[in-house]
């Protein structure tokens, strides 16, 4: 798959890149269109909003774990 | 908060006027960002928006990360442990993050993103990536498939918001299915052509659909984006 991928072949792609569900030699396919595609951009970021709505739960954070990521700073 | 007020405060003069000497000017428009968090103390930091607090990040602030950890914490924890199903490394991978975050607080683009999609996407491919690179854990993943759902299930019991269930209430059984799949058990739009026995070209049209679902309802209810 050395060919760049156009428009409309992308387009199909970017759900499963915005899911991190591609293959690593589609990913960077894809990837390389979206460095000057701003239409693909804006749907890869409209994708992850919806994915980020999905996947987290709003529970609160623990302050154990805050303790350790604060002992971590410099 | 405006995210280009980034000028350094005033060095202190005396210290009769506050720890920080901000006498010269009282009136808290006309103070630099740094000042206006440093008189009010930790609690300021509440008030500001997730771009100004990346802004104070990377000026070094660790209680503009502890207020972003307060607000994102949780729901990328619920993240990790869906994906990774192991309480530990779950919670090093939050931990990962945000000292990503910390050190590295310009690779987020306000422009393009919210911070809690950017911190969510930084952990789903951390997540990915470790269980793509365990063989074991691969295997396992194929047996659990055809339990994969997503947090709308009533069964599951997860805090999610009234517009996530909105949301959700608009996928098929299929793009709820592959979404699952996807983005809770890591499986690439390949592997889930095979284990449901459909056409990667279904699965990947599924994915496109569902999500532009969710996002259309999302944005119909004005939510997403801080």
């Amino acid at each position: 798959m050395s060919r760049r991928l156009d428009h409309p072949d992308v387009e199909g792609f970017l759900g499963p890149f915005a899911l991190d569900a591609l293959d690593p030699d589609e990913r960077d396919e894809v990837r390389d269109h979206l460095l000057d595609c701003v239409r693909c951009q804006a749907a890869i970021a409209d994708y992850r909003e919806a994915a980020a709505l999905v996947g987290g739960a709003e529970i609160s954070a623990s302050t154990s774990l805050w303790d350790r990521i604060a002992c971590r700073l410099e | 908060m405006e995210p280009a007020v980034v000028e350094d405060r005033t060095p202190a003069a005396d210290g009769c006027f506050g720890i920080y000497g901000v006498a010269w000017s009282a009136h808290p428009a006309r103070l630099p960002f740094r000042t206006l968090v440093d008189m009010d103390g930790e609690s300021s930091f509440e008030a500001l928006s997730d771009t100004a607090l990346v802004i104070a990040i990377s000026r070094l602030q660790q209680e503009a990360l502890a207020e972003l950890y307060r607000r994102h914490g949780g729901p990328l924890l619920s993240l990790a442990s869906r994906v990774l199903r192991e309480a530990e490394a779950a919670e090093e991978l939050v931990e990962n993050t945000f000292l990503s975050l910390w050190h590295d607080p310009e690779m987020f683009d306000p422009e393009r993103s919210s911070l809690r999609s950017f911190l969510m996407a930084q952990a789903h491919i951390r997540a990915v990536d470790i269980i793509r690179s365990s063989p074991t854990v691969r295997a396992e993943r194929e047996a659990a498939a055809k339990g994969e759902h997503l947090p709308a299930d009533e069964a599951l019991d997860l805090p999610v918001g009234q517009e996530v269930r909105a949301a959700l209430r608009g996928l098929s059984p299929a793009e709820e299915k592959v979404i699952a799949l996807a983005y809770f058990g890591a499986h690439t739009y390949r592997e889930i052509a095979v284990l449901l026995d459909e056409t990667e070209s279904t699965v990947k049209s599924c994915i496109n659909e569902g999500l532009t679902q969710i996002s259309t309802s999302l944005q119909a209810l004005g939510g997403g984006h801080r």
